[in-house]
């Protein structure tokens, strides 16, 4: 392992600099019945989206913002640009993307994964997607990886079946309600009955506009006996106004599938990542999650698994850093409706100069869900005096044949730790990066080489400074 | 409302019995006392506030049996030295409904917690139990220690758990921990093995559940 400032530097300007805006088409400010039409019209989109579309606006105007969590009282949405749209159009060839959104994505690494670890590729730029390509061998094995807003028009059976219907509800809460008024772009993925796709699928989310908003949809529906991996990667440049997220990611985890989701979400500190991720899994079925919250100024995201088949399984592994300035409030759900279902969720947070972090998590197991069982487990490190660490776990019970655990501990990093470390050779920086890094192993060995690489890498910039 | 003021260097113990609707009661236990307080709630609500001072510990036992109940507990560590140990007992039958909350809160730096809360919730019996621990900002040297353990032993209970921390500083060590389990199989068959009838080894593991908490009463006794 890697350690010790002269080996960590990474360039923070990889992800905050902005390219020149050049849009095709940008809303003006705020969000109104206009902005909504104007984008169903610019996507030609059938009626029944556009009418789900406009009830999800009346129902988001309705309804308050949230009393609990984070303050969002600095998120005005009036400012917020709800679509831009980049002058290009999607390609499924780099050297037809515009140079400076390629150059953009080529400093990210994507084009060069694509090549050596994946099996296809998506890229959004603002609110459309730029490019997306998949193996030929997949597609002909009938795995779809698409836009989502070409499958609203290539497969509209599906979509119409399973986009906001009975995963995550257009009603479900108001960002929910933003997020079905104003969607655009993101993942489209549905692999067939017993289909195994070995390489991960991965999407990179990048959000150019100042004072934008992006709003990517991702539905995943992966069928009987079919297993799949995806990889959502997100960042955003820094401005001094503030710019909001609110994605949606909808799972649908058929008989005996398995899916497995990361997210490394890395947008800069005046962004809001108001996200809503959900799955759905049937019989015998798995969900993964793997999530690093890294960015953002206001983070609210818990990721969620319904487990509505016998025998369905959740395995959330999540981590948070909160910074100088960053609010992270994350956790994980896991809704436990049918008999002898188990989930695990094991969260882990650091603090540092000030940051806060929230742990925020559901369990409930309803009456049907007889031998089910839980384990939630969440350890959070504060590196400084002025660090916040708050947990609030949730835990409902309506049945009596379940084993539930939880467990959480908070602590600073013990001074005989970094003494030994110390008197070793390493220097006080050294050492703490060194406990750190140990402290959120089990999360980083659970990711593909490259993420585990720029994960270890990112906590080590966040943490520049954080001594002496 | 009730005042209680436990003088300074002495040692009591406190059993509430009464049969109110309604119950406050303030308590102050000054630096290097110590007192025991123990309740049992009757079909009640009942608010408890402590202020612990210097060097000075309070031990409550909260207990809720077959009598539905509100009960809720704030103690606050005012003053370095300052020791808290909340310990919640309850056990639900037919339809009981037991709301419980027990919060510390660390004012003075040096000071420590322990809340610890064991139930049993048998026919159709409901429980919500609370549990915060906070710590503010260069309040620093603080240990808090929160767990909930319930067994559930009809299908028809029903317990919501949330453990809170709530944490301002990094010179602190907390954890928290919660479990809800219900009557091992193993457990039965290997007691029904010796010679015992289903509802006698039933009996025996809530007893066992329970002793640990029992056995500390009594020892404080």
């Amino acid at each position: 392992m890697t350690i010790g400032k002269p080996t960590i530097y990474l360039d923070r300007s990889l992800y905050d600099d902005a390219n020149t805006e050049r849009t095709k088409y940008k809303s003006k400010p705020g969000l109104s019945r206009d902005v909504v039409l104007e984008i169903s019209k610019q996507k030609n989109e059938p009626d029944w989206l556009l009418k789900k579309r406009l009830t999800a606006l009346e129902l988001f105007e309705k309804t308050p913002l949230p009393t609990w969590g984070p303050d969002l009282s600095k998120l005005k949405l009036d400012e917020i640009i709800y679509f831009v749209r980049p002058d290009t159009d999607e390609a499924t060839n780099w050297d037809k993307v515009p140079d400076d959104i390629k150059k953009t994505f080529d400093r990210l690494g994507i084009p060069e994964a694509e090549k050596t670890a994946l099996a296809g590729v998506g890229a959004q730029y603002d609110s459309d997607v730029i490019y997306h390509n998949i193996q030929k061998q997949l597609k002909n094995q009938g795995v779809v990886f698409e836009n989502m807003d070409t499958a609203v028009h290539e497969y509209p059976e599906l979509v119409q079946k399973y986009f906001m219907t009975q995963c995550v509800p257009i009603n479900d809460h108001k960002f929910v309600m933003l997020h079905a008024a104003v969607w655009s772009g993101g993942t489209f993925i549905y692999v067939p009955k017993g289909v195994k796709v070995d390489l991960p699928l991965q999407a990179y989310f990048r959000m150019n506009a100042q004072s934008g908003g992006q709003f990517e949809h991702t539905l995943i529906i992966v069928d009987e006996g079919a297993e799949v991996q995806y990889i959502e990667g997100c960042s955003a440049p820094r401005y001094t106004t503030n710019s909001l997220h609110a994605g949606c990611v909808e799972i649908f985890v058929h008989k005996d599938a398995r899916a497995r989701y990361y997210s490394i979400e890395n947008w800069s500190k005046n962004t809001y990542n108001l996200n809503t991720k959900r799955a759905l899994v049937d019989e015998d079925g798995v969900i993964e999650w793997i999530n690093g919250n890294m960015g953002s100024g206001v983070t609210m995201l818990y990721p969620c698994s319904i487990l509505r088949g016998r025998g369905a399984r959740s395995d959330s592994l999540g981590i948070a850093f909160a910074g100088p300035g960053q609010n992270q409030d994350t956790g994980s759900k896991a809704i436990h409706c049918a008999p002898d279902t188990s989930s695990t969720i094991r969260a882990k947070s650091i603090s540092a100069g000030g940051g806060i972090s929230t742990y925020r998590g559901l369990v409930k197991v309803t009456k049907p869900a007889i031998n089910s069982s839980v384990s939630v487990n969440c350890d959070a490190l504060l590196i400084d005096e002025a660090s916040i660490s708050n947990t609030h776990p949730n835990m409902k019970i309506d049945t009596n044949e379940v084993d539930i655990v939880h467990e959480a501990r908070v602590g600073k990093i013990g001074d005989s730790e970094i003494f030994y470390l110390q008197s070793r050779g390493l220097t006080e920086e050294q050492a703490m990066q060194l406990v750190v890094a140990g402290f959120i192993e089990p999360i980083v060995k659970a990711l593909p080489l490259e993420y585990a690489v720029e994960l270890n890498k990112l906590i080590e910039l966040e943490m520049e400074g954080a001594v002496g | 409302m009730e005042k209680i003021v436990v003088p300074k260097n002495t040692k009591l113990e406190i059993r509430e019995e009464n049969n109110l609707d309604h119950l406050n009661v303030e308590i102050e236990v000054e630096a290097g006392a110590c007192l025991v307080y123990r309740a049992e709630n009757k079909n009640n609500k009942i608010k408890r506030t402590a202020k612990i001072y210097a060097d000075a510990k309070i031990i409550w036992f909260d207990i809720n049996k077959n009598k539905s109940a509100e009960s809720e507990i704030i103690t606050r560590l005012v003053e370095p030295g300052a020791r808290a140990e909340t310990y919640g007992i309850f056990y639900g039958e037919q339809e009981n409904q037991f709301s419980i909350s027990h919060t510390t809160e660390h004012l003075a730096s040096n000071t420590h917690s322990i809340m610890e809360t064991k139930g049993v919730l048998d026919d159709k019996s409901r429980a919500s139990i609370k549990s915060l621990i906070k710590i503010y900002s260069s309040i620093t040297g603080c240990t808090g220690h929160e767990r909930t353990d319930t067994l559930i032993v009809s299908r028809n209970a029903h317990i919501e758990a949330v453990p809170e921390l709530e944490i301002g500083n990094n010179d602190v060590q907390c954890t928290h921990a919660v479990t809800t389990t219900r009557l091992s199989p193993e457990k039965l068959f290997y007691l029904e093995g010796r010679g015992l009838d289903e509802e006698e080894a039933k009996k025996m593991l809530i007893e066992a559940h329970l002793t640990g908490l029992h056995s500390l009463q009594d020892h404080q006794a």
